[in-house]
């Protein structure tokens, strides 16, 4: 039972391979609906582009299922390990650029580079050394302040940081 | 005022003399072609009033100077962390992080550098002594031989994913779609656009290639913890000079090779609307076409390095030919220069020749000490430059996704952008993981749009009539070349192993 189990554990599973073309056949499909009624200038290339990623597509998900029909390769979602992959630090990574998005709107640009910054290395470092992070991260702000809002004048999102150095550096 | 030897003497000195402009512009235009997002073009409109002040001569080769060394610039981050600085370095990835990889970025931005340089200057005296028969280059492409032009970038597609083709193709139909959002280009109906006002100009290219290579690259290095190897990372400390040399010379030795990739650039470069994106891709699908060892492609091979890199410099001389020539800018940052000699009174097309020679040759003689002067200012900074590979990504990482989420912001100033970028990213870590190519989906999305402008603007005119794209003698030369490039490598394989 166990040696079987680690025969399909050990064979390549093809699942993670469908998931462009999935994405790729449904947004084609939605891109259709929305050209539907519109002139033939606005279908020509979408057609002719679409039905040939729909055809290769399906050549690629015929291959996958010989695969596996043949044994060569296992479909599976593997469940199991899904909830693992989220507790690591690359997920909470990935949220905590998810959160600077927001977060640039409401506090602002500086700030938010600063925390983000601030908080992503110590959480990739394992919470070591905060205070060099702190440091390093101020100073990355700062350079970014200078570059991009005062000398380029980028109208990036305005917060308290911008609003005090207002004062001090435009008149 | 007589156009000799000595008149270009003369000029090469006086350009020289005005070395205190273009080193601090060399160095400016790193820093800007490194960051996704900035371009040569945006600071000089930064900077515009400077230029203004400025004396109209010393005003130019500033922004000349700026734009050949933002466009080396951008290939320095997509050498050494995956991260293409423009669309123009689009394609120096797909050779140059696999050699940094291997721990060999020196050699890579050496070649990297070597390869622009020479380019460039060869490309620049090309430029000169052909300039009025390159001009009328423009007027022959029509869209009906654009559109074969873009189908040789396209069909990198399949080149890049030499391990499963299908893979390749999905990718790059995927990017296909994606560059068709947007509205249409007669009617302005909008399509696939899921209802963002944002997105009815298209998909903006520097959040896809923010997201597809800085932000996919920077979740996918956190799994290893660093960009190299342990004993990749004693390689590049113990790493001397003699790296950087060694590139050059694997340069110089291939001076064909930059030749003729190149020249693709210059041709290219003169078709207005064309860019260093298309260049690159054309010169590295060439390039790998007809290379003796094209399965070494895409593993840090030095050809699919020096290809892409010549291509984009060579693109820098061949855009300002048309403006110089005919009055009409070939690019961004071109258009912006006509602006400024307008401003300054001075006449752009064929009166700049007879009125101002020394202006309309000194461009382009500016442009040649640019690239001398880079040659002794960039190219020593190569073994300090690779050491950012040693960086650990706990500090990398997140730097990365700072600085090129502001890049995504930059262009439109979008808060949009920024999302998008991510969005991207995403797709581009999911594509990633699951063994697809994403260059092969920003080809996709870069030249997707380009092809279908041209081509309905050929059955347009044409009453939609289809034969329209087979009939012109130029067109019909370049499908034969189109077909060929396409199937030679499948016939010479096929004789190797039937020898073999």
């Amino acid at each position: 039972m166990s040696n079987k189990k680690s025969e399909i554990n050990s064979k390549y599973n093809v699942a993670g391979e469908l998931l462009l073309p999935i994405f790729g056949i449904i947004f084609t499909t939605y891109y259709f609906s929305t050209i539907i009624d519109s002139p033939w200038t606005a279908q020509v290339n979408a057609v002719m582009v679409g039905l040939i990623l729909i055809i290769v597509c399906s050549i690629f998900f015929i291959r996958k299922l010989l695969e596996v029909i043949t044994d060569k390769a296992v479909f599976r979602v593997p469940y199991q390990k899904l909830l693992p992959a989220l507790k690591t630090q690359q997920t909470a990574f990935i949220i905590l650029t998810i959160g600077y998005l927001f977060f640039v709107e409401f506090f602002g640009y500086t700030l938010a580079t600063i925390f983000f910054l601030w908080s992503s290395m110590t959480l990739l470092d394992n919470g070591r050394r905060t205070f060099v992070k702190l440091l390093l991260a101020i100073t990355m702000g700062a350079v970014s302040y200078t570059v991009f809002i005062l000398m380029f004048e980028t109208r990036l999102p305005k917060g308290l940081i911008e609003e005090v150095l207002k004062g001090v550096f435009v008149k | 005022m007589t156009i000799d030897a000595q008149f270009f003497v003369e000029l090469f000195v006086h350009q020289l003399g005005l070395w205190w402009v273009i080193i601090p512009s060399i160095f400016l235009g790193l820093f800007v072609g490194g960051i996704p997002g900035f371009s040569a073009a945006n600071t000089i409109i930064v900077l515009l009033p400077f230029t203004f002040l400025m004396e109209v001569e010393v005003g130019l080769v500033f922004m000349i100077a700026l734009y050949c060394s933002s466009r080396l610039g951008a290939g320095i981050p997509a050498i050494l962390v995956n991260i293409p600085g423009t669309a123009g370095a689009a394609a120096t990835p797909l050779d140059g992080y696999p050699m940094a990889k291997q721990g060999l970025g020196q050699r890579a931005l050496s070649i990297s550098f070597v390869s622009s340089i020479l380019g460039g200057l060869l490309t620049t005296v090309i430029a000169l002594m052909t300039m009025p028969w390159l001009a009328r280059v423009g007027f022959y492409m029509h869209s009906v031989e654009m559109v074969v032009v873009m189908l040789f970038g396209i069909s990198l597609i399949a080149s890049v994913a030499t391990k499963d083709t299908i893979k390749g193709l999905i990718a790059g139909f995927v990017g296909l779609m994606i560059g068709s959002i947007g509205a249409d280009h007669i009617y302005a109906t909008p399509r696939g656009t899921m209802g963002f006002l944002e997105l009815y100009d298209g998909v903006p290219l520097i959040p896809a290639l923010v997201g597809l290579f800085a932000i996919s690259e920077a979740f996918m290095v956190i799994e290893t913890g660093s960009f190299l190897s342990k004993e990749r990372v004693q390689q590049v400390k113990n790493a001397s000079w003699s790296e950087t040399f060694y590139g050059a010379k694997l340069t110089l030795k291939r001076w064909f090779h930059v030749t003729w990739t190149s020249l693709i650039g210059l041709v290219i470069g003169v078709i207005p609307g064309a860019g260093a994106a298309i260049a690159s891709f054309v010169a590295y699908q060439q390039s790998r076409t007809f290379s003796k060892t094209p399965e070494a492609y895409g593993t840090g091979h030095v050809e699919g390095l020096i290809a892409p890199e010549a291509a984009n410099n060579g693109v820098t001389a061949g855009t300002l030919i048309p403006l110089m020539v005919l009055g009409i800018p070939g690019g961004a940052t071109a258009a912006i220069m006509m602006v400024v000699m307008q401003y300054q009174g001075v006449p752009t097309g064929p009166g700049l020749f007879t009125e101002r020679p020394d202006l309309g040759y000194g461009v382009f003689m500016a442009m040649f000490v640019t690239y001398l002067l880079m040659s002794f200012t960039i190219l020593p900074m190569s073994r300090y430059m690779s050491r950012v590979t040693l960086i650990s990504t706990i500090y990398m990482s997140p730097i990365i996704i700072a600085f090129t989420l502001v890049g995504s912001f930059v262009p439109r100033e979008y808060m949009f952008d920024m999302y998008l970028a991510f969005a991207f990213g995403i797709l581009g870590y999911i594509a990633r993981k699951t063994g697809y190519h994403v260059a092969a989906i920003l080809i996709g999305v870069i030249l997707g749009p380009l092809l279908e402008q041209y081509m309905l603007r050929a059955l347009k005119m044409s009453g939609g009539d289809a034969t329209v794209l087979f009939s012109s003698s130029l067109g019909n030369a370049l499908w034969a070349l189109l077909v060929a490039t396409l199937v030679l490598p499948a016939v010479l394989n096929y004789k190797k192993t039937k020898k073999g």
